[in-house]
């Protein structure tokens, strides 16, 4: 299978696909993936498929995007904690931002910005 | 572990901190104006030629000013050649991590005398660009990808911490009003109103006219940039440089009768992006890199009786507080609203006015902590000077934490 880069992250994220990797020596789940189990230091490392779903760790309604994101702007971006225990960062895109608050659940989702798919979660 | 020999301040200097008088100047002629300062404080003289090294901390000349090989850049300025230079970059912590090393190159013996040294010059960029720029120090692939900057990260340990210990942003703006007076009592601090002064004279354009400091604060004219976060939550573009001068304790003696000695020292690494640590109401690095200077310098957090910690947004104040051990998990904002934390409070923190007011011109502020811990110890930080203070604790933090420094000085 493909290496654990930040490029085929973003290959599976495009696909709609949350992959990590789990250590087969301590059996740690991580994500991003990692070369290195941060947690034993095993280089031994499957993919895992993350199912998406957690619950928000941090957010914030952001005013001041980077050139990027200036479109965006104000925009939700925040950290979910997925139910397998690693959490990550994401942009919120929601219909109902009232709901985005920590704590909330949320579900990953995938936003197409011309060329790139950005990481995303959505409050449930 | 510990420093094989001891490690004194015999003299500190800074430039003014500020986001508009420098702005014909370069980075390396604010450092050469940081580094006569800390000369001209030497009480018995100092020559640049006695360094036997340079330590610059800098975040990114390359991007901000166009200029790498800083350190390089700067020894010729100061007319050293070819006295050894050294770059160090850890973010926001660049010049704490540079004291450290300075401290560990003369503990190793292969200097006596070292000029650490740090400086940022921010202000030929736009704010877009500064925001862009500082981004850099966060994880580019997975934070910053996401829609991440700086206001943004801080905010959100905010939201985690506001929902653990249930307290609100009432608690961030006593950290704004206090390390706002305090700005005032120092002359190369960037800002040199308080918080009344600053919301009347904002208030007059429109003609508004504010009862008090928070119901400025808490008004339109101080807009919420991440939410929780609102304008004077944040530390302003600055530029400036500090320098000190480093000097093996059995040399210090040569230079001053009262060496401010670093009695401890940590640095700590954690994960680079936020997301990846279990706790977004702590530093993890904080807690280490003080955990270790505390020990080597055998005392307690009690014992601080003043500290300068990294304030780049207020509830980075609130966090460090807690981290460095001088309040519980949670009580941090609480300490700031009774004014524990005030100039006249148990432990004044941030006499100088923080990166809040002082201003962060971001690779100069791990020395320009220095700085003050130099002036406040040996009396002579002026009218912010905080009475009989011996023992006084610095801590640097590069980006949401992943670099920290801390160092613990004492009067000599």
């Amino acid at each position: 299978m493909s290496e654990f880069t930040t490029k085929e992250f973003n290959v599976f994220v495009a696909q709609g696909k949350l992959m990590g990797n789990r250590c087969k020596t301590c059996g740690e789940l991580h994500l991003p993936p990692r070369r290195i189990c941060p947690k034993c230091g095993s280089q031994q490392l499957e993919w895992y498929e993350f199912r998406g779903e957690g619950t928000l760790g941090a957010v914030t309604f952001n005013r001041t995007a980077s050139t990027a994101f200036k479109g965006r702007c104000p925009y939700a971006v925040g950290i979910v904690k997925l139910d397998e225990g690693p959490s990550i960062s994401g942009l919120m895109v929601d219909e109902h931002p009232e709901k985005l608050a920590v704590g909330s659940r949320a579900v990953f989702t995938v936003v197409i910005d011309g060329e790139k798919s950005i990481l995303a979660f959505k409050t449930l | 572990m510990g420093l094989h020999r001891g490690v004194s301040i015999v003299g500190a200097g800074m430039t003014r901190f500020h986001n508009k008088l420098h702005v014909d100047k370069t980075g390396r002629e604010l450092f050469v104006e940081a580094a006569l300062d800390a000369a001209g404080s030497v009480d018995n003289g100092f020559n640049f030629r006695d360094a036997n090294a340079l330590f610059v901390g800098n975040f990114t000349s390359d991007v901000f000013e166009g200029q790498g090989h800083t350190a390089a850049v700067i020894a010729d300025w100061l007319g050293i050649n070819p006295t050894p230079a050294y770059r160090i970059e850890d973010a926001c912590a660049s010049s704490g991590a540079a004291l450290n090393l300075g401290a560990i190159t003369i503990a190793s013996g292969m200097a006596d005398v070292v000029i650490v040294g740090g400086v940022e010059k921010m202000s030929r960029l736009t704010t877009d660009q500064v925001t862009d720029a500082l981004a850099l120090a966060a994880d580019s692939s997975f934070e910053t990808s996401v829609g991440f900057t700086f206001p943004s990260i801080y905010a959100a340990m905010a939201s985690s911490y506001f929902k653990k210990y249930n307290t609100t942003w009432d608690q961030l703006a006593a950290v704004t009003i206090k390390n706002h007076r305090n700005c005032v009592l120092n002359p190369k601090a960037q800002f040199q109103s308080d918080i009344m002064a600053t919301g009347k004279k904002m208030g007059e354009k429109s003609g508004r006219i504010f009862k008090d400091e928070m119901e400025f604060l808490r008004s339109d004219l101080n807009p919420v940039i991440a939410s929780p976060l609102r304008l004077f939550d944040c530390c302003p573009v600055s530029d400036g440089a500090a320098a000190v001068i480093l000097a093996a304790d059995k040399l210090a003696g040569k230079y001053t009768d009262t060496p401010v000695k670093m009695i401890g020292m940590g640095q700590a690494s954690d994960t680079i992006a936020l997301h990846s640590r279990p706790d977004f109401t702590t530093l993890r690095a904080a807690v280490k890199a003080s955990k270790d200077a505390y020990k080597m310098a055998g005392i307690t957090p009690k014992s601080i009786q003043v500290a300068d910690v990294h304030d780049c947004f207020t509830i980075a104040e609130v966090i460090a507080t807690e981290d460095l051990g001088f309040f519980p998990k949670g009580q941090g904002g609480k300490a700031a609203e009774e004014g524990q934390t005030a100039l006249n409070g148990e432990l004044p923190i941030n006499p100088d006015g923080g990166l809040k007011a002082k201003g962060h011109p971001v690779g100069a502020t791990g020395v320009a902590m220095a700085h003050e811990m130099f002036k406040q110890l040996r009396g002579q930080a002026g009218q912010r000077q905080i009475n009989g203070a011996e023992v006084g604790l610095i801590h640097n933090v590069g980006a949401a934490g992943a670099s920290v420094a801390v160092q613990i000085y004492r009067r000599g």
